[in-house]
């Protein structure tokens, strides 16, 4: 696809004076089916775009464009010559690169059923039966949405170096959400994850796994249930994070802080930074259960890739082990700042278009010792959550709140009854210092959207995860 | 160019009905982007995109509709995209696309000079950013920030007639430097937005955020609770613009806000002015090709009005205010600049009479914020009306005095309320353009803060 395009970037940028370039071409087809309150519809987003990214005299240039034809790819090329060019004109430091591997692989994940190939009436017709089937579990359901995505991405990237890969990834998420109201009041379940879809790189049969049609009845009772229910009290006590309420802790307060872009101060125009700076390598960030790694090779996650956008093969890293924070996640140039001689693979960029920035990839708390059943018998008092409904942290993740759709209170090893709305608090290296108790059992992917960089990019990350418990948290309710 | 764009719109239009579409709408744009990033003084992200793609909108003689973003204008992939949509396409209850009428253009939406800046130039401006920041102090040890510009041109086409083009230029320096003092941190913040490049004022902007960086350092702890609040523009931009998006605007959210209840403090106005060139995204029309209208949103704390757009409007049995949005944004994206989105993204909030100095001046006991972050939509601000923030340039007044810096504080408080407890508003020389929102510095009694976070907090565990 598209090698005579890229091999005229690669000659115009290396007779401009280009000391490294790379060429990146993105083919993007994602199509979402939707049915709520208004009716179903169909919406395609298609990108075929390419990036141009060049190193000359120590500094980068990148430019991106949506037109590809013979003459445009020499213009875009030309234009990120020109603007790396500017920018060594203000800069006394030079870009270096880890040394990698030259490769000439291709690579396609594994599926049965390509997503969108399947037909859309057999994909609306299950999302029909649940939302149906959402409605019929609760008088009080007043809105709903069931919402299905498959995607077809396919990159070819060349560098200068002689590395030629091309990557084609398929994959497939889906979701279900209900509201609930009466006399003003309004709550929300989702499944199975509350923030976007459970995208995954499977073909369709993940749709078929996530089942959403019987567990629309269950998140339905539940509707009805947090209607009834009351907030939890205001104090401290041990808080067991289940699924994609575990997802976003991991993602929020592990994963961003480990990106070497925000070690090194260059995200503070807009996302923030992190307060696991260079030095802090050694730090004892957590209780000695905590395992969590970067891991792009695990097959079917949303954030699984078999090169990154430096043509770097997907790694998995560890990031925190036996609780002590080890590893960052990198880029090759990110890598080379902070003396390490390879790149951890985790630079992507949302399309083309855009530069790779250092992102995360599948962000995974590994299993513990303990089943799920175990830990909830194990509590004597505390409260479950599980569902992110908001998330707020400080600019170096140092402390956060998270609240989610619904929450559980165990006493003495049991559930007893669902708590509206539980908010929680913490600080970040004592939550994780306070974790005992990890699940083995029922370790499952989960994802998200994740924004980052200017300008704004968004792309799919993932989380493998299962239940987990904090002790000695704040939580609360909303007002 | 909007006029080569206007022919692709119409040419795809063309397409879409021969290839069987009864009526088919096409939105065709143009971008051209430039992102100066720095960090660690150096100039470390020079990044230009040349962007044009479709948003391509067909319905089939049976009533049924599909439609897709696309980032292409190549007529061969356009061609197969159009043969997709006619399959896919499905029932759905959506208003007909607009037939033709006389829509009167806005002017003075595009800089000329902007839209010819070279990368020399940009590169150029970024070195003075540096160096102003760092010759501010010697406490100034990284400067870093971002300066945005955007070229853009809209065509939009569709089968009833209309042929519609929009230009506009747009430009943004953010500055964020760091200050070290010993073992303390402080970060500042000052921005610009405008739609001309030669109305920044580089070095004043990286003068403000330095002043900011080396104010903030060796902050002192508080006791968290309710405080009154000034919120300099960059806050209360994302306090309003969550308030005005949740009850007002296209997307916003049903029964949040009463038309004709008090609904704010008596002393908010609020209007959206898409036609007015005091805001930096005004345009003559909206995604589904109908003229802008100006609306007063709030008046004196009164909801007057609300946004619509054609499916609204049809509900309500009311006419389209031309508050249509892209599914993607794809025309007047705010994220561009510096804010948060927020729609509708030409909200004016009209400036009272109490200069920056009286408001710090008539502070018994204060906290001055300069900027929040995490703050607005959709993350920061959920169904329950809760909005949670982390302010960046903070700051306690006490007697009419700032004191000293604060740490991060983290805001945890209802929208509804927030807005019911604005105490004074700004006077013109306080209103800052955001990108999507023009507000004064406002100020706020009783906000509640729950968390507190230092940049530079030792790791003590346990």
């Amino acid at each position: 696809m598209f090698e005579e395009q890229v091999k005229v970037c690669l000659d115009v940028a290396a007779k401009m004076g280009a000391s490294y370039s790379d060429v990146r071409v993105n083919k993007i087809h994602r199509k979402m089916l939707r049915l709520d309150n208004r009716g179903s519809r169909v919406f395609n987003d298609v990108d075929l775009t390419l990036g141009v990214r060049v190193i000359v005299k120590g500094s980068w240039g990148f430019c991106g464009s949506s037109i590809l034809d013979n003459e445009y790819c020499k213009r875009v090329t030309e234009r990120a010559v020109r603007v790396a060019r500017a920018a060594s004109a203000v800069n006394k430091s030079k870009v270096t690169l880890t040394e990698e591997p030259t490769l000439n692989e291709r690579y396609s994940n594994n599926f049965i059923k390509h997503p969108l190939k399947v037909e859309d009436q057999e994909i609306y017709d299950l999302l029909d039966t649940a939302v149906k089937t959402l409605k019929e579990s609760g008088k009080r359901i007043k809105s709903f949405s069931a919402t299905f995505q498959g995607f077809e991405e396919e990159k070819l990237i060349v560098t200068s170096e002689g590395t030629c890969v091309q990557q084609k990834l398929v994959g497939c998420g889906s979701s279900i959400q209900g509201w609930a109201t009466e006399n003003g009041n309004m709550v929300r379940r989702s499944y199975p994850q509350s923030l976007g879809l459970n995208l995954a790189t499977k073909g369709y049969e993940w749709i078929q796994e996530v089942d959403l049609i019987n567990n629309a009845t269950r998140i339905g009772c539940e509707l009805e249930e947090l209607l009834d229910a009351r907030c939890y009290p205001q104090g401290f006590s041990d808080l067991l994070l289940a699924d994609d309420m575990l997802a976003l802790q991991i993602h929020e307060t592990v994963g961003h802080p480990t990106e070497l872009d925000r070690a090194l101060d260059m995200e503070w125009d807009f996302a923030g930074s992190t307060f696991l700076t260079p030095e802090k390598v050694g730090l004892k960030f957590g209780s000695n259960c905590v395992n969590v790694v970067a891991d792009a090779t695990i097959s079917g996650g949303a954030g699984s890739y078999y090169f990154d956008d430096e043509a770097v093969k997907g790694k998995k890293v560890d990031l925190i082990k036996d609780g002590v924070f080890v590893g960052y996640q990198t880029s090759r140039e990110t890598a080379a700042l902070l003396g390490l001689s390879k790149s951890s693979g985790g630079m992507r960029a949302m399309s083309g278009l855009h530069q790779p920035l250092v992102r995360m990839s599948n962000i995974n708390l590994l299993a513990g010792d303990w089943t799920r059943e175990e830990i909830i018998k194990d509590t004597k008092q505390g409260l479950l959550i599980t569902a992110p409904l908001m998330e707020i942290f400080d600019q170096r993740r140092r402390t956060f709140t998270f609240s989610g759709e619904i929450g559980w209170r165990i006493k003495n090893g049991e559930i007893a009854g669902v708590v509206k709305e539980p908010i929680y608090s913490g600080q970040t290296l004592n939550f994780w210092h306070n974790c005992d108790a990890i699940a083995k059992d029922g370790w499952t992917l989960f994802s998200s959207g994740c924004g980052k960089g200017r300008p704004h990019q968004t792309v799919r990350v993932g989380h493998y995860c299962s239940l987990a418990r904090f002790r000695n948290v704040l939580s609360r309710c909303f007002e | 160019m909007s006029e080569v764009l206007l022919t692709k719109a119409e040419r795809i239009v063309k397409i879409a009905e021969v290839k069987g579409a009864k009526q088919a709408q096409a939105l065709v744009y143009s971008f051209d982007d430039a992102f100066s990033r720095f960090s660690r003084n150096t100039l470390n992200q020079s990044e230009v995109y040349e962007d044009q793609g479709v948003y391509l909108e067909i319905e089939k003689a049976d009533k049924t509709y599909s439609s897709a973003f696309i980032r292409t204008v190549k007529e061969e992939e356009l061609t197969k995209i159009i043969d997709m949509l006619l399959r896919q396409a499905r029932l759905e209850e959506r208003p007909p696309f607009t037939t033709s009428s006389n829509i009167q253009p806005i002017n003075g939406t595009y800089d000329k000079k902007t839209a010819e800046l070279t990368d020399k130039e940009r590169a150029e401006a970024v070195r003075l950013a540096i160096q102003a920041s760092l010759d501010y102090s010697k406490k100034i040890t990284k400067a870093s920030g971002t300066l945005t510009t955007r070229i853009a041109h809209v065509a939009l086409a569709n089968s009833f007639g209309i042929s519609l083009i929009h230009s506009y230029t747009g430009c943004s320096l953010v500055c964020t430097p760091l200050a070290e003092d010993n073992s303390s941190l402080g970060v500042g913040f000052a921005s610009q937005n405008t739609r001309s490049f030669s109305e920044i004022n580089i070095e004043k902007i990286a003068e403000e955020a330095s002043e900011d960086a080396v104010m903030s350092v060796n902050p002192k702890p508080i006791d968290l609770g309710r405080y009154d609040v000034i919120f300099q523009s960059d806050a209360a931009g994302d306090v309003i613009g969550s308030f005005v998006q949740l009850g007002f605007s296209t997307i916003r959210e049903e029964n949040y806000v009463e038309i004709g209840s008090l609904c704010s403090s008596e002393l908010l106005t609020v209007s959206d002015e898409p036609r007015n060139l005091d805001t930096l995204l005004p345009r003559a029309f909206d995604a589904e090709g109908i003229q802008t209208a100006n609306v007063v949103l709030i008046d004196k704390g009164v909801a007057k009005e609300m946004c619509f757009d054609l499916r609204l409007a049809a509900k309500a049995n009311r006419k389209s205010s031309g508050h249509a949005v892209f599914p993607h944004d794809v025309t007047y994206s705010s994220k561009f600049f510096i804010g948060w989105v927020y729609y509708p993204f030409n909200q004016i909030v009209k400036a009272g009479n109490v200069t920056k100095q009286d408001m710090i001046r008539e502070a018994e006991r204060a906290i001055l914020v300069k900027r929040l972050m995490y703050a607005g939509l959709p993350s920061g601000v959920c169904k329950k009306d809760v909005m949670q923030a982390h302010t960046m340039g903070t700051w306690l007044i006490e007697k009419g005095q700032i004191k000293h810096p604060l740490p991060s504080l983290r805001i945890s408080a209802s929208l509804k309320k927030l807005v019911k407890n604005i105490i004074s508003v700004g006077d013109v020389n306080s209103v800052k353009k955001l990108g999507c929102i023009n507000t004064p510095w406002l100020t706020i009694r009783d906000v509640l803060f729950t968390e507190m976070s230092s940049l530079s907090t030792p790791e003590n565990v346990l």
